[in-house]
């Protein structure tokens, strides 16, 4: 690679080149089950709260947001760099029937909550074994 | 050789290898990846700090400045406090951290400002006045 290309890869990543829009990050994420209801955490700081999408199709649920980067920077020079913006994006494949009109969530200090509420007949029951 | 005193928790064995593994992949581009994520900028006369924390609330959130040090000090609770739930994963981490960083110079303590906003914490640290560079003019004889 000659020092032009390098300069260009350099550009690329440079905030004003919109990196949010480029970048997709992974949510850390807890799934939980209890008899009513499936719960999903997903960790998405500096999500813009407004821009959090949630679809089910084909028993994949899709989550995704933005972050929001308006952080001003000028003549800073980083010294540290762990973490960069993005679009935060994650399926899963949910194997219960759930309730799709019924699916809720809440966003609260970046932590977004989907609850999946399971449709009666995903319900466990109990059957009576009758001993003879 | 085993363990025997976290024999009964293959678990915790499992996920700190996971960690470590982690912290070794992850220390190529940068210099190592812990909890919570920091970005650090510095512009000669102040320096800001953007920390990763979501789940937090600000009276949460315990930050000390000591001289040039900076330690992000927080308790986080689980993500979902119900015993009787199943686990279908866990990868959000929960309990007592402390992240600390020396800074390139010494902070006003008294000035030191934050915010948190949507899990992310935002930190602004002044450089301590008697700390600044001094311009000295030499006078030509």
């Amino acid at each position: 690679m000659n020092k032009n290309e390098r300069h260009n890869v350099a550009k690329d990543i440079q905030p004003s080149e919109n990196i949010a829009d480029k970048v997709i990050l992974t949510p850390l994420t807890d799934i939980f089950e209890t008899e009513n209801e499936l719960v999903i955490i997903s960790e998405m700081p500096g999500v813009d709260e407004k821009s959090i999408e949630i679809s089910f199709e084909n028993n994949v649920i899709l989550l995704s947001g933005k972050m929001k980067c308006d952080f001003t920077f000028d003549n800073f020079e980083e010294i540290r760099e762990e973490f960069s913006c993005g679009i935060y994006k994650r399926s899963f494949s949910i194997l219960s029937d759930i309730e799709i009109d019924k699916i809720s969530a809440k966003i609260k200090e970046g932590v977004l909550k989907v609850f999946l509420p399971k449709s009666e007949k995903a319900k466990p029951k109990k059957i009576l074994v009758n001993i003879e | 050789m085993w363990d025997l005193t976290n024999y009964h928790n293959p678990f915790s064995q499992l996920r700190n290898l996971q960690r470590e593994m982690n912290d070794f992949f992850s220390s190529i581009p940068f210099e190592r990846s812990s909890f919570p994520k920091v970005n650090i900028y510095n512009n000669g006369d102040e320096i800001k700090v953007l920390a990763e924390l979501p789940g937090l609330a600000k009276d949460e959130i315990n930050i000390n400045v000591l001289g040039n040090n900076l330690a992000i000090e927080a308790e986080k609770k689980e993500s979902f406090d119900n015993n009787k739930a199943q686990i279908h994963r866990k990868e959000i981490y929960s309990g007592k951290f402390i992240r600390s960083f020396n800074l390139p110079y010494e902070i006003d303590q008294e000035q030191v400002k934050a915010k948190l906003k949507n899990g992310i914490l935002e930190i602004f640290l002044p450089r301590a006045e008697e700390n600044k560079p001094r311009k000295i003019s030499v006078s030509a004889e």
